[in-house]
């Protein structure tokens, strides 16, 4: 029992001292559209920058489109392709990737592709006059959707990267506590059919 | 030192789950009734080892333990390391499900080699058993990440390159990981002696 106590006591300390650290052995890449380019940010969970690792771009179909390496922030960047959504391939060598998929419409709604138009462009032929006529005068449709795009771009900015961090959250304690507590049911169970197994043989 | 998901080809996957299950069978027969709780128990340090991570280094890396965990089991680090990862894939995204066999073998081979190399040695003189529960500790890591350089050698990534870059990215890790081994086998030695590996009755020095 003793015995049982201190590893107990063991086990708890390495949670607490795991809990706050909340750290991995994993690797993150994030991808957002910003104008006409796609900006990759990479991390391993931890928050350390990943310095040098390849990022992979895809089309839709799985055609790899262009390739690149991270700078020592971590990030990488290049113009949008032209293609239907993408899918974004992250490795970060000794065995670490993970991928970032955008979608048709991220890419079409803020590179001001032909995907989004129908909604936007009759919402743009409505709006223009009453909302601002000196303004107004003299704009097209696209160049409204153009200036309401850019806007949206940077007060949605600071959302994205909420997005991106909240995503990187480590294990939780309730994780933690649930692992251990299948390992102890896995216990019981394997005693269990020991127990029986034993009984029955002698 | 967990390989993430679609890293590896099929038949690297497929032999890392075959070698993995056999090992892991093999761990079941030989597991007996009295050491299934501290079976348990091992698991349970090894899942939560992951968490603790050392910010020294080139890389991210974290404890592993595997070293006393084959040191203790022997062939039973098999299902301890397997469930333990299995854990770790489905709550924290550590490796992945089909890398399964592969992390497992990765991590519980050099447990195993470690039970046979260095388990001789834990019950002679203090000098001796100290030696190798750290060659224990920090060998254990040391060919785990050997392992990985393998593993990834069939995806076209130089070996020496890979296994040079894991080996040297846990450098502080082989060394924590030894000190704790030693801890924990004189720890065991003094309070609980038929835990480690050839006890039996007065062949304690």
């Amino acid at each position: 029992m003793k015995k049982f106590l201190n590893v107990f006591g063991l086990i708890c300390a390495l949670i607490f001292m795991g809990h706050g650290m909340a750290q991995a052995h994993k690797v993150t890449i994030f991808a957002w559209v910003d104008g006409d380019r796609v900006f990759t940010e990479s991390k391993f969970s931890g928050g350390k920058k990943v310095k040098g690792g390849t990022v992979t771009v895809l089309d839709s179909a799985g055609n790899q489109l262009l390739e690149g390496k991270t700078d020592d922030n971590g990030e990488f960047s290049f113009k949008t392709p032209d293609a239907d959504g993408l899918t974004i391939i992250l490795t970060a060598g000794m065995g670490h990737r993970n991928q970032w998929t955008l979608s048709a419409a991220e890419l079409g709604t803020a590179g001001g592709d032909s995907t989004a138009p129908p909604v936007a462009a009759a919402a743009a032929e409505e709006q223009p006059e009453p909302v601002s006529p000196t303004v107004a005068i003299g704009l097209s449709a696209a160049e409204v959707e153009a200036i309401v795009a850019r806007q949206l771009e940077e007060k949605l900015r600071p959302l994205t990267h909420m997005v991106a961090e909240s995503r990187e959250k480590g294990p939780s304690v309730a994780d933690i506590f649930s692992g251990i507590g299948y390992i102890l049911g896995l216990v019981g169970l394997g005693a269990y059919v020991r127990y029986r197994r034993e009984n029955r043989s002698s | 030192m967990h390989i993430s998901e679609g890293v590896l080809s099929g038949p690297v996957l497929a032999t890392g789950a075959a070698v993995a299950l056999a090992g892991t069978a093999a761990g079941l027969k030989k597991l007996e009734l009295d050491r299934v709780a501290q079976t348990g128990m091992l698991a349970a340090a090894f899942f939560v080892a992951s968490l603790i991570h050392v910010p020294i280094g080139p890389s991210s890396v974290h404890l592993i333990l595997n070293g006393i965990v084959g040191l203790l089991l022997g062939w039973a680090a098999f299902p301890a390391i397997l469930t333990a990862l299995l854990l770790q894939a489905m709550l924290f995204q550590f490796g992945g499900l089909t890398v399964l066999g592969v992390n497992t073998v990765v991590m519980a081979g050099p447990a195993l080699i470690c039970y046979y190399v260095c388990g001789p040695f834990v019950l002679k003189s203090p000098p001796v058993a100290f030696t190798a529960a750290f060659v224990a500790g920090a060998g254990s890591v040391f060919l785990a990440g050997i392992l990985v350089g393998v593993s990834l050698v069939f995806t076209g990534e130089n070996f020496l390159e890979v296994a040079g870059l894991v080996v040297a990215a846990h450098l502080p890790i082989m060394v924590i990981e030894g000190i704790v081994t030693v801890f924990c086998v004189a720890f065991l030695k003094k309070v609980k002696p038929e835990m480690l590996p050839g006890y039996s009755a007065g062949n304690m020095v």
